[in-house]
């Protein structure tokens, strides 16, 4: 420890300690004497100081302790640390295990927070796929299609009657057991020469018919985005889960 | 980096009286801070830590030759029993060999010293299920008290006694205190690279130095003497 410390202790210890000493704040003068005192602090602790001799003799006293501190002796070693090829191989672990703390280590880890975003934009996709046959349906009017006009709304497909492959028997081309061939069943066609068929058509109370909202032509943007958008999703939550493993099997307290 | 003090966190320190450092003056600090042995230093152990990570267990060993006396001496310290330090040490290589493809700091040294800390934090918990002598062997040759050659040997059996007082004082705060103190005090780390390591805020750090101090002086309030000479 260096010679003024000593001086300096030395010399505060031969004072007497004052009555007030009790009522003050030790931890301010240890602040002071560790260079640490708050703004505004410092004036007060050196009144203190001057005034106090107790105070100065502890301030002198954490100066030594630190000294000394630091000289502390160091313990000798008696085991080498180094590792062996066995305990290497050992600690590597399989390849799986090497593969889960590459999932779980610090060059992949942003792939959790993009994982995550993947995913709510997976899901918000699927669901609008789902929503936009209402959203693109052309409007109705509000009594629904007279029945000369759903021509012109209806896709030409619906509106031509189904129409049977060159060649095809009559029917629908299924026979029983007993070679009886079924009845031919109505294909989903607008046909106003059957009115009584009320699965595809209907008659409204004012005498117009209404094309029924099923009826409606398959969306290859509602596809995409209903389909495409909950692969995306599933890809996500699987690259979140394998991460969430991946960090949850390589965890090591150690590092924490 | 590290041997450093008074960087930017500790503007708050006022002049007047300051505490004799261990690690001198910071005279060849950058702007920065860094000092450039220090950067040699991290140069060194980065350029090992790739060379492990090719699967060059040499590599890994070098930086293990060149750590493993700083971190017992720092272990030994923390849980005051050599065989306990030991095991921390070794579990903090093997985690360290483990996971060096996590190492993504600045400090090769920060890092290793942090896992073995909470390794050391660990063999004590154990310990406290466990107990054992609260201090080992302090008088025999495991030791290396700071020997100045012009000493005479009563002087230099007068340091290893002061410092025997006051490594059993340090035995007696708590770890948290302790770990503080002897990661500030000894090994030299400024106040938020112990934040950083000990997972605690600046204030905490502070706390737990001025604190520990305020407490070993209370330990040592008859043996003073003993360090002022």
């Amino acid at each position: 420890m260096s010679e003024s410390v000593r001086n300096d202790v030395n010399s505060r210890r031969a004072q007497p300690a004052s009555p007030d000493h009790a009522r003050h704040d030790e931890l301010l003068v240890v602040r002071y004497a560790a260079s640490d005192s708050l703004q505004g602090e410092e004036e007060a602790v050196r009144a203190l100081l001057r005034d106090c001799p107790a105070c100065a003799s502890l301030a002198a006293d954490i100066r030594l302790l630190s000294s000394a501190t630091s000289l502390l002796p160091s313990a000798r070693r008696r085991r080498d640390f180094r590792l062996s090829p066995e305990q290497a191989q050992e600690l590597r672990g399989s390849w799986f295990e090497r593969l889960l703390r590459r999932l779980a280590g610090p060059g992949l880890a942003p792939l959790r927070p993009v994982a995550g975003v993947a995913l709510s934009l997976g899901i918000v996709l699927a669901g609008a796929g789902v929503a936009l046959p209402q959203a693109a349906s052309p409007a109705l009017p509000a009594g629904g299609l007279q029945s000369g006009e759903h021509d012109a709304a209806a896709p030409e497909f619906l509106a031509s009657p189904m129409v049977a492959a060159p060649g095809a028997p009559p029917g629908n081309g299924i026979t029983s057991v007993d070679g009886e061939e079924a009845p031919a069943e109505r294909g989903p066609t607008v046909d106003s020469e059957a009115p009584g068929d009320r699965t595809f058509a209907e008659e409204p109370q004012d005498g117009r018919e209404v094309l029924p909202a099923t009826v409606q032509p398959a969306d290859p943007l509602r596809s995409l985005l209903t389909y495409g958008g909950l692969a995306f999703a599933l890809l996500s939550l699987g690259v979140l889960l394998l991460t969430g493993y991946a960090r949850h099997r390589t965890r090591d307290p150690l590092l924490l | 980096m590290w041997r450093k003090r008074y960087t930017v966190e500790d503007t708050s320190r006022q002049s007047g009286a300051s505490l004799p450092r261990p690690a001198g003056g910071d005279a060849a600090a950058d702007v920065t801070g860094r000092r450039p042995a220090d950067e040699v230093q991290h140069a060194r152990d980065r350029a090992l830590v790739e060379r492990a990570l090719a699967g060059d267990l040499d590599a890994f060993n070098q930086l293990v030759l060149h750590y493993q006396d700083y971190l017992f001496a720092l272990c030994v310290r923390v849980v005051h029993d050599r065989e306990a330090a030991a095991d921390a040490v070794q579990e903090a290589f093997f985690s360290a060999y483990r996971n060096l493809s996590r190492f993504r700091g600045d400090s090769f040294r920060s890092w290793l010293t942090r896992i073995a800390l909470n390794a050391a934090t660990d063999v004590l918990r154990l310990r406290k299920r466990r107990p054992s002598e609260p201090y080992p062997e302090w008088e025999d040759d495991a030791w290396q008290p700071p020997a100045d050659e012009t000493d005479s040997p009563e002087r230099q059996a007068l340091r290893r006694n002061a410092a025997g007082v006051l490594a059993q004082a340090l035995a007696q705060i708590t770890t948290d205190q302790r770990t503080a103190i002897v990661l500030y005090d000894v090994e030299g780390y400024d106040y938020q690279e112990i934040a950083d390591m000990t997972g605690v805020s600046l204030g905490t750090v502070k706390s737990r130095i001025h604190r520990g101090r305020l407490a070993l002086r209370a330990l040592l309030q008859d043996d003073m003497e003993l360090l002022r000479e």
